[in-house]
């Protein structure tokens, strides 16, 4: 799809603004804490689905830069696909900045310390993970590693409403800083903006024989999609370039935010990769001791396209998947649903569970990988900090 | 009348809490652990037992013909799970005739039997509960995250079975009951 944002002179203003924005849109809590402007170099055009992510999002003082998942796999460029990538860094050892380094960019340069990966709105429609990965790219600090977070993780799916379940236009915040606005997407890619029609049934990567196929649509969901395709669908080269970023810049936890619906088995669950169920065992325990209580599930062999099977048998990362219950994911959807104050499952619930999941869990690996500490993240506001004033921290 | 009162009150209390927790340690180490239902809860409890500085081995899937003794307490993780039944490849028919001969054999080598259940409600359902009521009917204690027993089976398999149950608030309170069931 040929972008509306193609023309050089709107790069150029697009620059002015990302160079802007944090400071002007961080916390007034944090304001004037940020070490350094953080920066946006796009090289290709921007999507209106890019955009729209963009606008989305008030970063921090703990970004350093804001980049594009295109970086990871180009011929995503321009597309609908492409989506911002957030990367925050640890403060550098005063040995280096002895030596004059830039805290900041040293750090950013350095890509063998490890990376914890945060994505949310991989389906469009589970709102409670982009809100919960919009507060790490406003709040977070990580400590000892670098931070990267893609709080729409398919833009494409942030950009329409299901049909057959659809949702609320929008979670409409009135913040200190005016008006916020996350948009209740789709669990699919929108048809328009794929390059690959449905097939009549789905095989997943990886999948063994017909039982394993799903319907054609689920061709454009991107949790069915990994490790992902350079030569396919766009879903697929979504779930690529995540693939290349989470080897690329060594990620260690890799963490993908849902929601699933009430008649599904899967609400407050963590689903991991057998090979760190232990990490999410201690971090439910640790959650638990903060009052959050979460099941455990075992990423499964035949859960062919999630992103905990795939990342967690193909890269070295420690893959979890986190659900929340969303009231709304009913057949037929629930447009008028109130999720900020649903007596069942209110928004400022779903959302510290997902913060507080992801911290207790990377509390684990603080506490027992070789590198201590490693993966410390401060500033994040609790659940019972949500519960109190829920708007205040967006 | 207001002693007598006192004294009832206290004969009461002492009753409610001898019943609420096992007051004296039962148990002997090593201690064997297994998923009755192969539920992920296992994990859970082997952080526990980690934690309880209980020594033990863990096999969800241990069979009654690798009992020899060498362990003295059998823990079992109580709760069925379809998806974990599905990957380990076992069904639930055949996960409960594993839970039988498995309850068997321990009483045969005279083993304590510990029976954790700390998934709430989410474990709890038809196929949970055919392998809690076996695994009640032979344990020695039960803990149970109190989300669990909201309809009160528990609490009823507990008397049936003249056994201690302890119910807990949250998972990461059946460690200190569970350290304490160990000599």
């Amino acid at each position: 799809m040929k972008s509306a944002y193609s023309r050089p002179v709107l790069l150029v203003l697009l620059s002015l603004i990302l160079a802007a924005a944090p400071l002007a849109a961080q916390p007034a809590s944090q304001a004037g804490t940020a070490a350094s402007t953080p920066t946006a170099v796009f090289t290709q055009p921007v999507h209106p689905n890019f955009q729209a992510a963009l606008d989305e999002q008030r970063p921090g003082p703990g970004v350093i830069r804001i980049g594009a998942l295109s970086e990871y796999l180009p011929v995503l460029a321009g597309t609908a696909l492409d989506s911002p990538v957030y990367f925050l860094d640890p403060p550098v050892p005063a040995a280096a900045l002895k030596q004059g380094a830039d805290s900041r960019q040293s750090a950013a340069a350095d890509s063998r310390l490890p990376a914890i990966l945060i994505l949310g709105g991989t389906h469009g429609d589970e709102i409670a993970g982009v809100m919960a990965a919009s507060l790490f790219v406003t709040w977070a600090k990580p400590a000892a590693a670098r931070l990267i977070v893609v709080p729409r993780a398919n833009a494409s799916a942030g950009t329409w409403s299901d049909p057959d379940r659809p949702g609320p236009k929008a979670i409409i915040l009135e913040t200190a800083e005016g008006r916020r606005a996350f948009r209740y997407g789709s669990r699919f890619t929108r048809s328009e903006d794929e390059i690959l029609p449905d097939p009549e049934r789905y095989y997943p990567p990886e999948a063994v024989g017909e039982e394993q196929s799903l319907a054609g649509r689920e061709a454009r969901n991107l949790n069915r999609a990994h490790p992902g395709d350079e030569a396919g669908s766009r879903t697929a080269q979504a779930a690529a370039a995540f693939f290349n970023l989470i080897q690329k810049e060594n990620v260690k936890a890799a963490f993908d935010l849902h929601e699933a619906g009430p008649v599904s088995g899967l609400a407050w669950n963590i689903v991991a990769h057998p090979k760190n169920l232990d990490y999410a065992a201690m971090g439910i325990l640790a959650a638990d001791e903060r009052g959050v209580q979460m099941v455990l599930d075992r990423s499964r062999p035949n859960n062919r396209g999630l992103s905990h099977r795939a990342w967690g048998e193909n890269t070295e990362a420690a893959a979890y998947l986190i659900e929340t219950l969303n009231p709304g994911q009913v057949t037929g959807g629930k447009p008028e649903l109130d999720h900020l104050d649903n007596e069942l499952s209110p928004l400022w619930k779903r959302v510290g569970i997902q913060v507080e999941t992801v911290m207790a869990i990377l509390m684990t690996h603080s506490d027992m990988d070789e590198a201590t500490g490693w993966a410390q993240i401060d500033g994040m506001p609790g659940i019972e900090a949500l519960k109190d004033d829920f708007t205040r921290y967006f | 009348m207001k002693r007598f009162i006192l004294i009832c009150a206290f004969i009461a209390a002492l009753g409610a809490s001898a019943f609420a927790q096992q007051s004296t340690a039962f148990a002997e180490k090593p201690a064997l652990v297994t998923a009755i239902g192969q539920s992920a809860d296992f994990e859970m409890i082997k952080v526990l037992l980690n934690r309880a500085k209980v020594p033990y081995t863990a096999d969800p899937l241990v069979k009654a013909e690798k009992l020899d003794g060498s362990a003295k307490t059998l823990v079992l993780v109580v709760g069925a799970s379809s998806k974990g039944l599905g990957a380990a490849g076992i069904s639930a028919e055949a996960e409960l005739v594993r839970t039988q001969a498995l309850l068997k054999k321990a009483k045969e080598l005279k083993l304590s039997i510990i029976v954790m259940h700390v998934g709430g409600a989410a474990r709890r359902g038809a196929m949970s509960d055919a392998f809690i009521k076996p695994c009640m009917e032979a344990a020695d204690f039960a803990i149970v995250v109190a989300a669990g027993d909201e309809d009160g089976l528990f609490t009823d398999l507990a008397a049936k079975a003249k056994i201690n149950l302890a119910k807990v608030d949250r998972i990461s309170s059946a460690g200190a009951p569970l350290a304490a069931a160990f000599k």
